[in-house]
């Protein structure tokens, strides 16, 4: 088995903002990236997930550490997203190696 | 007054939801029935306006455009000076009550319909009209026109937004249409109207009753203002129809314009341009309180104001 070792980020967020931090993320060096609809509860309340305006969106990334930091550091700087509710978080994961000349 | 049975699915469903069964509308479904709304209401537009000149509604179009941008201009010193919320907070909930809710005109039309009463049927033209102004008037009322807003952005959001997309769509297809397409869309589209909408009211009667929980965190005032200011809006609407010559019929519609606020479109592009603002407040505003009013006791209670104001 061979695998790589990644960062993975993990932007648990509101889905008003997908398309801005989505825009952000790009600007960034971000290339691909998933996201899934999601809903829970937390500091900023429940999220049923029932439409639009109550619903947030987990957006996941595989990156190397280097393009970790320099988005922890725009998130961790930036003002523009002090009003929405965001949860990021970072972990190591192994990714499987598809094809043995990559 | 017996309740049209359409309203009777939207308190069973704020009723179910006050109970706590745990019963909602998938996602998808919910949607589907908001999309055939918007197409419905579009395409009953657009065969009226294609028996007429278009060109004879620019002044009324413009009438109507007035109306969006004087109604937030009415809420916001109201909310601002008597409700004592800050100015972004203020700013927001009036931008809310100028624009326009799909789901209560669509109420008003089964109103109309279920009392054979007769409306000028282009009538969704405004409804497109109202939903713009009210934002950027909200958005101007609480930072002034800066450079920081991104008004390109802020277009594409509004003027593309998938309710008024879709609204246009009907419109565009019923207008090069005509009258032929009820020959092969009836069955699809017009006939079902009031099935969809008994359906779509239903699941926002369970969203509705979802806010009701929030309304003693945001306190009296503004459930007061969720009930009253949606008349004095109706009255602004029973002026502007009397100054446009409508029909009573017309005439409720665009009360119902005037008096109902966004619940979709408004609150995301809000989101957007004034993150400061408290979601919260607008939208249990719009939703929790206005929306009620407006279906139950609204509709009916401007049907009153134009027949007595206008004579019908």
């Amino acid at each position: 088995m061979v695998t790589i070792t990644k960062m993975m980020m993990t932007i648990i967020t509101e889905q008003n903002l997908e398309k801005a931090i989505i825009h952000d993320l790009e600007d960034l060096g971000v290339k691909g990236y998933t996201i899934i609809e999601a809903k829970g509860k937390g500091g900023s309340g429940i999220k049923s997930g029932a439409w639009m305006n109550d619903s947030n969106i987990q957006i996941e990334l595989i990156l190397d550490n280097a393009l970790a930091t320099k988005i922890y550091n725009f998130i961790s700087d930036t003002k523009k997203y002090d009003n929405y509710s965001m949860m990021v978080y970072l972990s190591e994961v192994n990714v499987l190696k598809r094809h043995e000349e990559n | 007054m017996v309740l049209d049975p359409v309203v009777m699915f939207f308190i069973a469903g704020f009723t179910i939801s006050l109970m706590r069964v745990d019963f909602k509308l998938p996602s998808a479904i919910y949607e589907f029935l908001s999309i055939m709304l918007l197409i419905t209401i579009g395409l009953k537009g657009g065969i009226e306006l294609s028996k007429q000149h278009v060109g004879d509604l620019v002044g009324d179009v413009g009438l109507v455009l007035l109306m969006g941008v004087l109604i937030p201009l009415i809420a916001y010193p109201i909310l601002y000076l008597v409700g004592r919320f800050k100015r972004v907070d203020a700013a927001s909930i009036a931008a809310h009550y100028g624009s326009v809710s799909v789901g209560t005109y669509a109420v008003g039309v089964a109103f109309l319909e279920t009392h054979h009463v007769t409306y000028e049927s282009h009538m969704p033209l405004y409804l497109v009209v109202l939903e713009i102004p009210a934002i950027v008037v909200g958005i101007i009322l609480a930072k002034g026109i800066t450079k920081e807003t991104n008004w390109a952005e802020m277009a594409q959001e509004s003027f593309l937004a998938k309710s008024i997309v879709l609204l246009f769509v009907g419109l565009f297809i019923g207008w090069a249409a005509g009258e032929k397409i009820h020959a092969t869309l009836d069955p699809f589209f017009f006939a079902p109207f009031k099935g969809i909408l008994a359906l779509f009211l239903l699941e926002m009667g369970i969203v509705a009753a979802s806010q009701v929980g929030l309304l003693k965190k945001y306190g009296l005032f503004l459930v007061a203002f969720g009930i009253i200011f949606p008349v004095i809006a109706a009255a602004v609407g029973l002026e502007f129809a009397h100054v446009m010559g409508l029909s009573l019929g017309g005439a409720l519609l665009l009360m119902i314009l005037a008096a109902s606020a966004s619940y979709i479109a408004v609150p995301a592009a809000v989101r957007i341009a004034l993150p400061e603002a408290n979601p919260g407040l607008s939208l249990t505003a719009s939703l929790g309180i206005t929306f009620p009013f407006n279906v139950i006791v609204g509709v009916p209670l401007y049907y009153k104001m134009a027949e007595m104001y206008l004579g019908g």
